[in-house]
């Protein structure tokens, strides 16, 4: 099972040793899947899974995302209350002008130009990519609760809901649009220039630089896809939820998210991990929020679960870094 | 050099007349916003928030942040006001806030230098944590204070609120702190550069532990004083203020890249910004949620001052 | 200090070093890079331990396992990197590990009037307010001096002093030093420019190779002498290359002038030549060639290259294009050290591997990185091994094969063979011969005069920023030294 699990995070790759990050997330994995078999069977059943996969869409787009600025050495917090205003922004004009396809496509720009916006910060003025996505986050969420009133958006048109809650193959519109973005990044990260050259800088920019890569453009680019794909994300969840509010960008998402990468083998050191491990980190945090409803447990205990969880991670990897040096 | 040097000086005026500007522009329309009742008051409502980020200031000179404060605030006071409700004293349950957020504290400084957790990642962790943890212990409902909590969140003499008084003993304290003891020159060395302070053989870790530990504390004094004045711990209790309190200790001219600012001034400068945007709209009677905006962006611009400025020593050296 | 030994795992650092200090005098302690000059002086300052060999103060033996203990027997180091805090005042930078307070409040007063009594002493009037970032460099080489004369020093190890010291602030900096044997306190000098020795010093020790091979006074020697002992008897050079270089110009570099880095250098290179650039370290031939290829800004200046026969004006951006920069530090610009040999050799040539879309064509990346093995017979086990389990040698081979296959018209090679062994030494420079065989022109830098005459067509001698010399590829090591010392001297005096 383990093997597999390394042999699925290794795709793209030839060989690697087993890492113990994976490993560790393998046997986490394996832990939840027999616990569930033991206490909650109907867990198995083909509608509960679609089910959950269905849940993290959204998350699982937002951490592919993710992935590709930790990928590039840096972190977008923003992502989340991106894809709130994107929502926002889109819901507003579809509503007014009733039509789905301006609609949708507001929601990508409106992610591109919040991506756009904070490449622009980090990679042109090189200002804390943390720093500033804090801000940027600050202002989307600022923007949505002002121009909603905290008050969800409903009565998108029927058309658009049609469209993304049909179900093609017996599986909802959703998975579909996950499983495209994820072969997409993935082909993106592991089989064009562009996702080496991200690799390269998140491992070493001062060694790309000398290399004659565009250092600037390379993260500049990683701000912009990740914007882009909150735009996605936008779509997919004010589908699922029939409604866009400022709310859906709350910050536990952007725990989630980071969840998500650091236990799918992202490293927040830049230069290591995968978009597939992202999303099956994704895949793994909802199971785990599954499993703490199973067991009653409240939500703020499952935060700080996964705080620590983080944090388990992240100084695991850190000493992962320092035995390799 | 002379033109850079000027900008420079500009820059670090840009805010305080940023200030100035807006303040008097609030009060052409309405001329009560500067009126000593109403300074008073903005004094009195930022007492809180100018704590935390007293706090902040002393992580972020030593160029490293902790956005874990806002609930660590909700933690303690959470804590106190169930023990408070269970029949402890008001100076016991007070006395368990201030070790509460200590220890909190500690758990960051544990993670940062022990388990060596790059700071960012481990407060966005424990922000998160210790979130669930407050709203576990007050089960996310309001918790009412006993009445003397609001007499005394709201308690003046004049025109001079109690709170107010306390957030200038403990900007002064943390100021000499930093400008005039051992630990503070540690602190700012480390936000200098902190290989070479720990070349030089000074206390690097020791100092990086107590630092978030006082910021805790802090922060469990700034929440003590916010629920005070709202006489109850909601659960909604210190959400967002550790951003805030970076945009505060940014405003204020305290390098997010460590080792410059003075604590006492950044701290009422930016908290004094930050507030007289809030009451000013207020004032105006402004949409409430346009405020996090202006938040925003002044952060941004903020930031990117510094930057400009960080661009112009960089240059000069 | 009597027959020191130190070995790191398989390399020996010093085999025998001793060196003797007596109260109130200074003595240089001069050797190429990576002669054991640091080690040697982390041993004496409580930095390492030594493996064979004892440490005697005033005739007793002593062992030191921190710098605290080394300043309890009034030892004092003094870093080339400073060790100074921009953004606090003079005095607490000198006070910082030492704050005098009560109750724990520091007196500004008394840090400062200590201060300035402690500058006096120095002869400097550096105002203790100050902010160090304020001060230049000689000023905070000033304040760390200070800093160490708190501790109320023995011996004073003061490791490069003078390295980026305008010529007023190295006389002041003499001064102080004057002062200091004056105060009976013993100083060892290290540097890497001959002349300062005869001004500040009474007796040199030189290193070669982990020993100190000689200890003289400062009268008995020259300049010329400690050079030669400094690098050692190069008494055949076998020519690499026969003599049958082209004229035409490739590149000509004119009134380039960079910030302090690079000052007013001008020179040309001819297709298929090896230019060898000879200067010690610290004399500006790392930021020459950093220069033309734009890593350091932008320089002022023309840099020429020939096109069609013709010599255009280009920008650094094309230079840069046409040029690979084989950089002195291997590990922080040469290799990705986690990413597999596969990456590594693709790096600098993704255009060339990837096709439409910019994907990238796996079985060409693939044939790149055999290829680059193969011709430069690497030793890895396939090209997916990460280049961080790679020996010195071979990840040097990894930047020379990935510049190789971008094609490059210029080659840089600014220490190449640093921290390599003899065989893969040679190698290296087999490596350069045969590209410039083929047509391209390569920049050397080294600083071992010996892989420099075997390889070099014509030389260029740098001292203090600027391009001082330009000597024929038959001059003799004679010849070479003298032209260095003979501006390295004239310079300073």
């Amino acid at each position: 099972m383990v093997n597999m699990i390394t042999r699925i995070l290794n795709f793209g790759r030839i060989k690697t040793k087993l890492n113990p990050l994976f490993l560790t997330t393998g046997l986490m994995f394996l832990a939840a899947l027999i616990f569930l078999f033991l206490n909650s069977p109907e867990f198995f059943w083909l509608n509960n899974i679609v089910n959950i996969f269905n849940q993290c869409a959204v998350l699982a787009i937002l951490s592919l995302g993710m992935s590709i600025v930790m990928i590039g050495g840096g972190i977008d917090l923003s992502l989340p209350a991106n894809m709130a205003l994107s929502a926002i922004f889109g819901s507003t004009i579809m509503i007014l002008t009733g039509s789905v396809p301006l609609g949708c496509l507001i929601m990508l720009i409106s992610g591109v130009a919040i991506g756009s916006l904070n490449g622009f910060a980090i990679a042109r003025l090189r200002m804390i990519p943390f720093v500033v996505t804090l801000a940027t986050m600050t202002i989307c969420g600022g923007i949505s609760v002002w121009v909603t009133n905290s008050v969800s958006i409903f009565n998108q048109p029927e058309k658009f809901f049609d469209i993304f809650l049909a179900r093609v193959l017996g599986l909802p519109l959703s998975i579909y649009i996950l499983i495209i973005c994820l072969i997409m990044t993935q082909i993106a990260m592991s089989f064009t220039r562009f996702g080496w050259m991200v690799y390269a800088v998140g491992t070493s920019p001062s060694v790309c630089k000398v290399s004659r890569i565009p250092v600037k453009q390379v993260l500049f680019s990683t701000y912009v896809l990740a914007g882009f794909l909150a735009g996605v994300s936008a779509i997919v969840v004010t589908a699922r939820l029939g409604s866009a509010s400022a709310n859906i960008g709350n910050d536990s998402v952007i725990l989630d998210i980071v969840t998500a990468c650091v236990i799918g083998g992202v490293s927040i050191y830049g230069g290591k991990g995968r978009p597939v491990g992202a999303c099956l980190g994704a895949v793994l945090v909802v199971i785990l929020g599954n499993i703490l409803n199973l067991l009653e447990i409240s939500f703020f205990i499952g935060l700080m679960l996964k705080g620590f969880l983080i944090i388990f991670f992240v100084s695991l990897d850190g000493l992962l870094v320092k035995q390799n040096e | 050099m002379n033109l850079d040097f000027t900008r420079n000086r500009a820059l670090d005026f840009a805010f305080p007349i940023f200030l100035v500007l807006v303040s008097l522009g609030f009060a052409l329309v309405k001329p009560s916003f500067l009126g000593l009742e109403n300074i008073f008051g903005m004094l009195h409502a930022m007492a809180p928030i100018a704590i935390i980020s007293t706090g902040m200031a002393l992580i972020v000179i030593m160029g490293k942040l902790d956005i874990s404060l806002g609930s660590i605030a909700l933690v303690s006071m959470g804590v106190s006001a169930t023990l408070l409700q269970s029949g402890y004293g008001f100076i016991s349950s007070t006395v368990i806030a201030l070790l509460v957020g200590a220890i909190l504290g500690a758990v960051n400084g544990f993670i940062i230098c022990i388990l060596k957790v790059n700071p960012l990642i481990a407060t966005l962790g424990t922000m998160l944590a210790f979130r669930g943890l407050g709203n576990q212990i007050t089960d996310a409902h309001v918790v009412v204070l006993p009445d003397g909590f609001r007499a005394l969140g709201n308690f003046s003499l004049g025109i001079i609120y109690f709170d107010t008084v306390i957030c200038l003993v403990l900007l002064i304290s943390v100021h000499v702190l930093h400008r005039r003891t051992k630990f503070g020159k540690v602190v700012t060395a480390i936000g200098n550069d902190e290989t070479t302070a720990e070349r030089v053989g000074l206390p690097v870790t020791r100092t990086i532990f107590f630092s978030f530990v006082i910021a805790g504390m802090l922060a469990s004094i700034g929440g003590f004083f916010a629920s005070a004045q709202v006489g109850a711990v909601t659960s909604f209790l210190g959400k967002g203020l550790e951003f805030t309190a970076v945009a505060v200790v940014v405003v204020g001219g305290i390098s997010l890249f460590g080792g410059r600012g003075s604590i006492l001034w950044g701290v009422i400068l930016g908290s004094l910004t930050f507030e007289v945007i809030r009451s000013g709209l207020n004032y105006l009677g402004a949409n409430p949620y346009f405020y996090q905006l202006i938040g925003g962006i002044v952060i941004f611009i903020a930031m990117y001052a510094a930057v400009i400025k960080m661009g112009y020593s960089a240059n000069d050296s | 200090m009597q027959n020191i030994k130190k070995t790191y795992g398989p390399i020996t650092a010093l085999s025998n070093a001793s060196i003797l200090l007596k109260e109130g005098s200074v003595v240089a302690l001069v050797g190429a890079n990576g002669a054991g000059k640091s080690t040697l002086m982390n041993i004496l300052g409580g930095i390492t331990a030594q493996d064979d060999g004892e440490l005697l103060v005033n005739d007793k033996k002593v062992n030191f396992n921190s710098p605290v203990d080394a300043a309890r027997y009034g030892i004092q180091f003094v870093h080339q990197e400073l060790s100074i805090f921009k953004t606090m005042t003079v005095a607490e930078n000198i006070f910082i590990n030492q704050f005098p307070a009560q109750f724990g409040i520091i007196s500004k007063q008394v840090i400062e009037s200590t201060t300035k009594q402690l500058l006096a002493e120095l002869g400097s009037n550096l105002n203790p307010h100050h902010y160090v970032e304020s001060l230049s460099t000689g000023d905070c080489q000033m304040v760390v001096i200070a800093r160490a004369m708190l501790g109320n020093p023995k011996i004073l190890i003061l490791d490069e002093p003078t390295s980026s010291l305008s010529k007023y602030e190295k006389e002041k900096l003499n001064l102080v030093i004057g002062r200091l044997k004056e105060a009976g306190v013993a100083i060892i000098y290290i540097t890497h420019f001959i002349s300062e020795i005869f001004e500040v010093c009474d007796s040199v020790t030189v290193m070669r190779n982990g020993v100190t091979i000689s200890s003289q006074a400062i009268h008995e020697t020259d300049n010329s002498k400690i050079i030669e002992l400094m690098l050692g008897d190069v008494a055949s050079i076998e020519k690499k290359r026969k003599k049958e270089r082209s004229e035409n110009i490739f590149l000509k570099v004119d009134k380039l002038q960079n910030e302090n880095k690079v000052k007013e250098a001008s020179f040309e290179l001819n297709k298929g030549e090896i230019l060898g650039i000879w200067g010690l370290l610290g004399s500006g031939r790392t930021e020459l060639v950093r220069s033309i290829i734009g890593l350091d800004g932008e320089p002022k200046g023309t840099i020429l290259i020939s096109r069609h026969g013709k010599l255009t004006p280009v920008s650094t951006e094309y230079l840069s294009g046409i040029t690979a920069y084989v950089s002195e530090d291997r590990r922080g610009e040469g290799v990705l050290l986690p990413m597999s040999v596969l990456k590594n050799t693709a790096l600098p040539n993704l255009k060339k591997v990837s096709g439409n879309l910019g994907m990238i064509m796996l079985n060409k990346a693939r044939n790149l990185a055999t290829r680059v093995i193969n011709s430069l017979s690497i030793k890895v086990s396939n090209f997916d091994q990460t280049v961080g389990t790679l020996s010195g040698g071979n990840q040097q081979k990894i930047v020379f094969g990935k510049w190789l296959e971008t094609e490059p018209d210029l080659l840089i090679l600014d220490e190449p063979t640093r921290g390599l062994d003899i065989s893969a030494k040679g190698e290296i420079l087999k490596i350069a011969t045969d590209l410039a065989n083929n047509g391209v022109s390569i920049l050397f830098i080294s600083s071992e005069l010996e892989e420099l005459m075997k390889i070099s067509d014509r030389y260029l001698i740098i001292s203090e920023r600027y391009v001082v010399a330009e000597l024929p590829g038959d001059s003799t090591q004679d010849t070479l030294i003298s032209a260095l010392s003979k501006n390295v001297q004239g310079s300073a005096a």
